[in-house]
Parts: structure tokens; C-alpha cells; sequence
């Protein structure tokens, strides 16, 4: 480039910095964001580097630019510095983030060279980002605010089997990013997913929603206790309920916990009604008796009236739902993607719910990895909103439950979870950093942002500033399966019925009806 | 009633058996006067049974025609025939029973038609059941809401596993979810799962499944020794149920445990178990279990068979699936029926089958791959065009799973 002739696309330069912090001066008349991705070139390669602060610079001393903006305000002045686009300036720091040359990329090991000139990034820069075997989309990348048109894919089965975390405050965008994720894979067969959802808002029951999938009549099974017309009741039967999925779930004393064992050890699947129609029993105290069924009556609605079992609640039967658990398992097992609408059920009770298919899926895969039998089966994610209800720290004091197994675990055989939380500084220090893929969303709390920043697979030190000012649907994905953290915009998921346009439905053959 | 399978034993008594159980739940029914019969699918075995079964059922059913009790009924996935050639449309022009299944399609939607019980008011509508469970595809279309907006006391007929509803031992069956079926009818009558069960699930009410009327496999036999119907009784808004259990012929077990036993000494056991008992007029069913010495052909069934004939038993059938030889090596089959056999193979062997890129889980692909290639020729149709046809549909259907491209690739190990 000849000394003097600024290419138009510059829109600063190199003139400090170390490896922490590279100092440009931002060119006059251009606008850099916090969060934006910028472009050093050297040789055949180039760095990419991300804004994380930005400053004010003058060469005029301070006392001086003092006495002018005085001047400026207290009289009436035509006072103007001499080449003030020259002597007053923005300055940017920048982080190097990654050194890309034709044939890879890597972490930055060296500075851009001295007074090297700092480009906005384009699409042709992050073309070496590829789209993997078993994607897994999450978005498009985002420099500052700017969209650029570059999905961002990580490899699936990795970031699902070691765990992600989604982390947000209220009104961020999070049901939204899990409604793209989880459309998106509904497109691939390498997963089953299992989603607890407690806002019944991702079938799409009254509006768009999963359902609306051209895969959805394939792959999607919607379980609900009011279930529109094709999709399956919640129901299971009392003699499908285990006495280990209670536990850590619902709060139990020891007395209560031998209770049951001494019933199920007896009575095996019906030790439920057992406990729930008797009147005493030799070596359990009356009060532990009368407290556990109150509690049962709580937790499956159901109660002795006159020797024989009440049902209040259409959640438990003692005849329907008898293969429910097993054909939720087997559609995951089968890569398919199931909901449980849990919006009409009760704290306790959803997670029971929860519990018991996450249970079903882990012990079925542990079962055949012991068999060698687990390396072709799709890997199966479970969707836990609120994920402090059943990872907190204070609940996995009471006692361990089947999702803090299955998060310490469930690698091993091919189970992930994803972690849906406003508050992630409730979770283990240790959970936190199994949730190999993490997505930040907009956080203002300082603390839930420093155990997002400690625990994340990448330095992510600097971001703080950036987390905090995220808008809806901007987030930051940092992973062990990536090699920086990208800076990512959520597409709406609205949007994405208008690229999907292709979709048309067979016509169903009427059989089975003499049609006139 | 329901699954009466009539013509649906390979055994003559067996057979014979089952048209006998049919022709005493008729005459049950006649002295109890009911107002009408349904039968929920299968009546017959095939959509096309022998003349002699045909004639069988033919002339119980002019017995009730004559008494004025009409039968109501749709097909099941044994008697349905795609071509709508069946023995159940005979019978209906003959008008010795009255199909419930005729409906009109929108461009949206099925409006189901139904007939109306002259004596009783009450409307009843129904859809058959298809092999493969492809009936479920019709119910997505269903106008529920015309349904369930018909004044009246309503019954609706169906031949389809329910999944909510089914048996643990039928968990891999095909399904469909109850939410498939109209709400608020007063009475669901439901074939298909042989199990008789009576449920009641959310605002589906008398939800009755009354089992096969007679064991149609020797799983059956074993389990359930005998079938049944409801007898079904409403008045003043009051329904009530009860199961008339059918026996025509006591099913014994003899369990023989051959543990250690050389086969020479097989006949003695059997001798010794069956003269514990009382067989006359009855079916026996020998259960064989344990590791003989000795080849398992080397038994004598034929002399075995002949030593409980001759003490009066009307048939013997044997299961030898639980016995262990040397020189056998063990295939674990739960039951005997073709469709249960042939799904069991496909589950048991669907971890061995890589299909790269299917877009359909491989049990439900295989299944349908099966169906699609096993569809028997139309009648008036070219040897040609079926071939083309098979073809076609076959090259749609792997277009379809994104296989066509990747078949070089496909391999079994």
C-alpha cells in the first residue's frame, strides 16, 4: 500500500498494546461497537481481533481541552482547535483472538505488526468457519451488532454429550434459541432430545412451534395431560414408578426411604397403592406411614377412599400409561425428539416427571454400553429449564438425583444435558465446568456473569462488559469444541418458517373408510 | 365382541374351537335379547376365509337376523382388504350385518357417516383397522369436532392399539394415541389387542377392549386360556359391563422340565404329568423346558401326542422353545404369530442394520419397505404393471429416506 492512500475500509490503526490489550486509534467519521470483530492482515494471513473497550485520546493536554470546553460553555466562543480530527480521537482495544492462514487457524502466538492497518471483518474472512458432520446450528455470527451471514455450527454429538448451559436474564431471548436448536435438529438424525417444558411453549400448540416441522409427523412426539388431537396423554402407570425416582426429588426423611424400600422389596410394583391402603405396618411407625401417604397424595393425586385407590390428579393410573415410560425412551433411543408438557403440573411433580424419563434413557443407555451395544445409537439431550431446581448446590446437598448423575456421568454414555438457567452461580463450581458448551446470553448480574467467565473453556476474562450490554438474541458461545469464543445473533425463530418454504404436506390416503 | 379370527387355527380343532366359541357367544346373546352386537374388527381370520368357515358364520349371523338383533361391525387388519373385496362387504349386501364405516371425504376432512340402531337411537361410527396400524393416517384427517357435536348416545368402533392403552407385553406394538379418537362418546368399542381390558382415560369414558374371543396363538392359549365378549347394559344413563367368559374347551398346561432328561426318557415324564390330571375334552399344551441329552428330534411327539389322545384329549400342541439340545442354537421368539414373529427379527436385528442418512427410525422403515414390496398383485391388474408399480413405489419410498443415492453405500453387517 503506497505511504499516505488509506484504504477505505480501514477504520483504524496499531499504535499500542500488548498481548492483554492492542491499542488502535479509530478513524474519524467511523463507528467501532463493543463486541465487533475487526481484521489485522499480514503476509497471507490475518488476525482477527474483538473489541473489549474502547477510550477516549487527545494529543491536546487535558488542562487545555478543560479551558476549551469551558470557554464552549460558560461564553460565547468560535474557539475551535487546530486540526481537531487529527489531535482528538477514539481509541479500541482489541484482543487477538485467532491467526488465520489458507491452510488453518489458530490461537494468536505473535502481535500484528506496528501501526498495521484494522479492517471490519466480512463474510469471506470466516469462510474457513465449516460446517461440520452432525451440525449442530446455534446462529449466525455477530460483530458488534452487525449480522454477518456466516451460521455458526459446532459438531453435535460432541456439545451434546458433554453437556451445554444456556444463561440468560429474564427477557433475553433463551425459549427463543431453544426453539431454533432444537428445530435444527429435528433436520439430523444423530440426536434424540428430550425436553421437559414447563411453559408448553415449544410444540407450538396454539401458534408455530416444533409441530410445524416438515419432520415434526416423524420425528416430534408430544406428550401433554390435555393433548390436542394426535399427540399422546401423560399418563403413567403407578406400577411403572420406581422408588429410586423419588430420590433427591422428593423430599424425604430416612424413616421414609426404608418405608418404601420395605414395601417395594415386598410388593414390588405395587408397593405405591400398598403404602397408600395401609392401615399399619409391623416395624413402620404410624406417623411415618400417615406422613408418606400425605406426601403421595401430593405428588400422584392419589388417596385410600374406602380400601380402594382415588385417583385425583389424570397424571397416574393403575391401568393406563403401562409402556409410557418404556415408548419415551425408545423414541429418544430412536433419535427422536420428545416433549413433555409439563405446564399443568406441579414444581415437584415436573421434575418428577422429569426424572423418571431421564432415569428411563441413562439406565437404558448404561445397559447397553455395558453391552457394547451404545456406539451407533444417537447420542440424547435433556432439556431442564430452571436447571438450579435439580443442579443447585443446595438441592444436591438434600441428596444426588438423576440429573446431577447424569451432568457428572452421562458422557460416558452418550447423555447431555442442557441447563437452562437465570442463575448459574447456583450450580457446583464442578457442574459448571463439566457444561463443556456454554451460551451467554445478556446478564447483568455481575456475580451469575463471574461463574459464566470462570467457568468458561475459553479466557473469556475480558468479556465481562460485553455479556452485560448483550441485547435479545445476541449471545456468546464459548466451547471446548470451538476454538474461540464466537459472538453470535440468535435468528428469530418466526423467521425461520420464511426460509422453510419448500415444505409441502403428502395427502393423507383415506383407508379404512367406505368413502361415499 | 372382537378378534373372533374365525379360520384363523392351522389345527382342524383348533379351528373348529374357534367357530364353536363364536356360535355359543351368539347364542348367548340371543337368550339375553340384546338390542345389537358389535364386533370390532377380525371377525374372519382372512378377508377371503374357506367356504366352510363362511358358511359357519353365515348361518349364525341369518340366525340373528331372523331374531332381528342386528350386528354392527368394521374390519380388522386380518379381514380388511385394500381392493374392498371382502367376505364383510358379502355379508353386508346380503344384509346379514351392517358395516358402520362409510364417510365422506372433504377437501380437508373425513366426515365419518355411521348408521343409526333403528330400535335403540343410538349412532354408531367406526373405522377398520389395517395391517401396519395404517388406519392412523385416517384418524389425522377425521373432523372430530362433527363427531362430537352429533346429538345423542354415540358409539365408535376401532381396531387399533391404543398407546396409552396398551398391554406392557405389546409395548413395541404400532399405536396410536387416544387423542386420535372423537371425545365424549358413550362407549368406545375396541379390537385388535387380544388382552381383554375396560379403561377410562381424561374425557374418554368405557374405553373396552373384550380380547380375542377365542386365543388365536399358543402365547394366547397359554395366557388367557379362554376368551369372551361384554354383555353391556344401559339404562337411564346407566352402563354397565360384564365379561361373559367363553370355555368350550379347557386349556391344560402340562409345564414338563426335561432338565438333565435324555430324550428316551421324555415320553415317561410326559406320561407321568398327564396322568396327574383330568384331559379328557380338553386342549393341552405342552410346556417343554431345560437342556435334554440327546437330540431334540430323537423325542417321540407323534407317540406322545397319541398317549393323550387316546385319554380323550381333543388336541395337543407343544412348546419346545424353552428346551435347550447341544446341537441347537437358541432364536427367542415370544410368540408364534406371523406379524409378531417377523416385527421380533426386525427389532431383534435393527442394531445390526446401518442405513445411512434414513430419514425414518429402521423398524418402522423396514416394516414399511416390507409392506411396499409384499403387496399382493389387483385383481385385473398386468403382470407389468404391478412390476412397475412395486418398482416405482419402492423407488419413492428410498428417494423419500434419502437412500436412492447412497444404495452402493447401504451395507448390512
Amino acid at each position: 500500500m503506497d505511504v499516505g492512500v488509506v484504504k477505505l475500509d480501514v477504520v483504524g490503526k496499531i499504535v499500542s498494546g500488548d498481548f492483554s490489550g492492542i491499542i488502535i486509534r479509530q478513524k474519524t467519521g467511523v463507528d467501532i461497537e463493543l463486541g465487533e470483530l475487526l481484521v489485522a492482515r499480514e503476509g497471507n494471513g490475518y488476525f482477527i481481533l474483538q473489541v473489549f473497550d474502547i477510550s477516549y485520546g487527545s494529543q491536546i493536554p487535558e488542562r487545555i481541552r478543560s479551558l476549551a470546553a469551558g470557554l464552549k460553555l460558560e461564553e460565547v466562543s468560535n474557539l475551535s482547535f487546530l486540526d481537531s480530527e487529527l489531535s482528538n480521537f477514539i481509541l479500541i482495544i482489541l484482543k487477538p483472538i485467532l491467526f488465520v492462514t489458507p491452510n488453518r487457524y489458530h490461537l494468536p502466538k505473535k502481535l500484528p505488526k506496528f501501526f498495521s492497518a484494522v479492517e471490519r471483518i466480512k463474510e469471506e474472512d470466516l469462510k474457513f468457519l465449516e460446517k461440520p458432520n452432525r451440525p449442530l446450528y446455534f446462529g449466525k455470527i455477530r460483530s458488534g451488532s452487525r449480522v454477518l451471514d456466516i451460521d455458526v455450527f459446532l459438531r453435535g454429538d460432541d456439545v451434546i454429550t458433554h453437556h451445554m448451559l444456556i444463561s440468560a436474564s429474564t427477557g433475553k431471548g433463551k425459549s427463543n434459541l431453544v426453539k431454533v436448536l432444537t428445530y435444527n435438529l429435528l433436520n439430523e438424525t444423530y440426536a434424540g432430545l428430550l425436553v421437559i417444558d414447563p411453559h408448553d411453549e415449544y410444540y407450538g400448540r396454539t401458534k408455530k412451534g416444533l409441530k410445524d416441522h416438515p419432520n415434526a409427523r416423524n420425528k416430534l412426539i408430544y406428550y401433554s395431560t390435555n393433548p390436542p388431537p394426535g399427540a399422546s396423554t401423560l399418563i403413567l402407570d403407578l406400577k411403572t414408578i420406581k422408588p429410586w425416582h423419588l430420590t433427591g426429588i422428593v423430599s424425604l426423611t430416612e424413616a421414609q426411604i426404608e418405608c418404601i424400600y420395605l414395601f417395594y422389596n415386598r410388593d414390588k410394583e405395587n408397593w405405591i397403592e400398598n403404602i397408600v391402603l395401609a392401615e399399619r405396618e409391623e416395624g413402620v411407625s404410624a406417623v411415618t406411614l400417615d406422613v408418606l401417604k400425605r406426601k403421595f397424595n401430593n405428588v400422584f393425586g392419589i388417596s385410600s377412599e374406602d380400601g380402594q385407590i382415588s385417583f385425583r390428579s389424570s397424571l397416574f393410573s393403575n391401568n393406563s400409561g403401562v409402556t409410557t415410560i418404556k415408548n419415551v425412551v425408545d423414541n429418544l433411543e430412536n433419535g427422536k425428539t420428545v416433549i413433555i408438557d409439563t405446564s399443568k403440573l406441579g414444581g415437584e411433580v415436573e421434575l418428577l416427571i422429569g426424572g423418571i424419563f431421564a432415569e428411563g434413557i441413562f439406565s437404558r443407555y448404561r445397559d447397553l454400553s455395558s453391552k457394547g451395544h451404545l456406539q451407533n445409537k444417537p447420542c440424547v439431550s435433556i432439556i431442564i429449564e430452571e436447571a438450579p431446581r435439580v443442579l443447585g448446590k443446595e438441592v444436591l446437598d438434600k441428596g444426588a438425583n438423576i440429573f446431577g448423575t447424569i451432568a457428572r456421568e452421562g458422557r460416558k454414555f452418550r447423555v447431555g444435558i442442557v441447563a437452562i438457567t437465570q442463575l448459574p452461580s447456583l450450580i457446583p463450581k464442578e457442574i459448571l465446568a463439566n457444561m463443556n458448551t456454554k451460551i451467554i446470553m445478556g446478564t447483568e448480574m455481575s456475580n451469575e456473569r463471574s461463574a459464566l467467565i470462570e467457568s468458561s473453556p475459553q479466557d473469556i476474562s475480558e468479556e465481562s462488559r460485553n455479556i452485560a450490554s448483550l441485547d435479545i438474541g445476541e449471545a456468546l458461545l464459548t466451547s471446548t469444541f470451538s476454538k474461540l469464543a464466537i459472538p453470535l445473533k440468535i435468528p428469530l425463530f418466526e423467521d425461520i418458517f420464511k426460509d422453510d418454504i419448500t415444505f409441502v404436506k403428502d395427502r393423507t390416503t383415506v383407508r379404512g373408510v367406505d368413502l361415499e | 365382541m372382537a378378534d373372533l379370527h374365525l379360520g384363523g387355527w392351522r389345527e382342524d380343532t383348533l379351528r373348529e374351537i374357534g367357530i364353536k366359541t363364536f356360535e355359543k357367544a351368539i347364542d348367548i346373546s340371543i337368550q339375553e335379547n340384546v338390542d345389537f352386537i358389535l364386533i370390532s374388527g377380525d371377525l374372519f381370520d382372512s378377508s377371503n376365509p374357506t367356504i366352510d368357515v363362511m358358511a359357519k358364520a353365515a348361518k349364525k349371523l341369518y340366525e340373528l337376523k331372523v331374531k332381528e338383533i342386528p350386528v354392527y361391525v368394521i374390519e380388522g387388519s386380518h379381514d380388511f382388504s385394500p381392493t374392498g373385496r371382502t367376505i364383510l362387504k358379502v355379508f353386508h349386501e346380503a344384509g346379514l350385518l351392517k358395516r358402520v364405516t362409510s364417510g365422506e371425504q372433504t377437501k380437508e376432512k373425513l366426515i365419518l357417516k355411521g348408521v343409526v340402531d333403528e330400535k335403540t337411537k343410538i349412532k354408531l361410527y367406526g373405522i377398520s383397522g389395517i395391517r401396519g396400524s395404517l388406519e392412523k393416517a385416517t384418524y389425522t384427517l377425521l373432523d372430530r369436532k362433527d363427531l362430537e357435536n352429533q346429538e345423542g348416545q354415540k358409539i365408535f368402533l376401532f381396531h387399533s392399539a391404543i398407546q396409552e392403552l396398551k398391554p406392557d407385553n405389546l409395548y413395541q406394538m404400532e399405536s396410536m394415541p387416544i387423542s386420535l379418537l372423537p371425545k365424549g362418546f358413550f362407549y368406545y368399542a375396541g379390537g385388535h389387542i387380544h388382552e381383554k381390558g375396560e379403561f377410562e382415560i381424561g374425557d374418554y369414558k368405557n374405553i373396552v377392549f373384550p380380547g380375542a374371543l377365542f386365543p388365536n396363538n399358543i402365547d394366547e392359549l397359554l395366557s388367557f386360556k379362554m376368551g369372551g365378549f361384554y354383555l353391556v347394559d344401559y339404562n337411564n344413563g346407566i352402563l354397565n359391563k360384564k365379561y361373559i367368559p367363553i370355555k368350550v374347551a379347557p386349556v391344560i398346561l402340562l409345564e414338563i422340565n426335561l432338565e438333565g432328561t435324555h430324550t428316551i426318557n421324555v415320553e415317561e415324564k410326559v406320561r407321568q404329568a398327564a396322568d396327574k390330571n383330568v384331559l379328557k375334552d380338553s386342549i393341552v399344551v405342552l410346556k417343554f423346558k431345560g437342556k435334554i441329552e440327546g437330540s431334540l428330534s430323537d423325542i417321540n411327539f407323534k407317540k406322545i401326542n397319541l398317549y393323550l389322545e387316546n385319554k380323550g384329549v381333543l388336541l395337543v400342541k407343544r412348546d419346545t422353545r424353552e428346551i435347550k439340545a447341544k446341537e441347537f442354537k437358541e432364536i427367542k421368539n415370544s410368540s408364534l404369530t406371523k406379524e409378531k414373529l417377523e416385527e421380533d427379527v426386525i427389532v431383534r436385528h435393527k442394531d445390526q442394520i446401518k442405513i445411512k442418512d434414513c430419514q425414518t427410525e429402521t423398524v418402522s422403515f423396514v416394516k414399511t419397505f416390507m409392506n411396499i414390496l409384499s403387496r399382493e398383485k389387483k385383481e385385473g391388474e398386468k403382470k407389468d404393471d404391478y412390476n412397475k408399480g412395486i418398482l416405482s413405489e419402492s423407488i419413492e419410498y428410498l428417494s423419500k429416506n434419502n437412500l436412492l443415492e447412497d444404495l452402493d453405500e447401504t451395507s448390512l453387517t
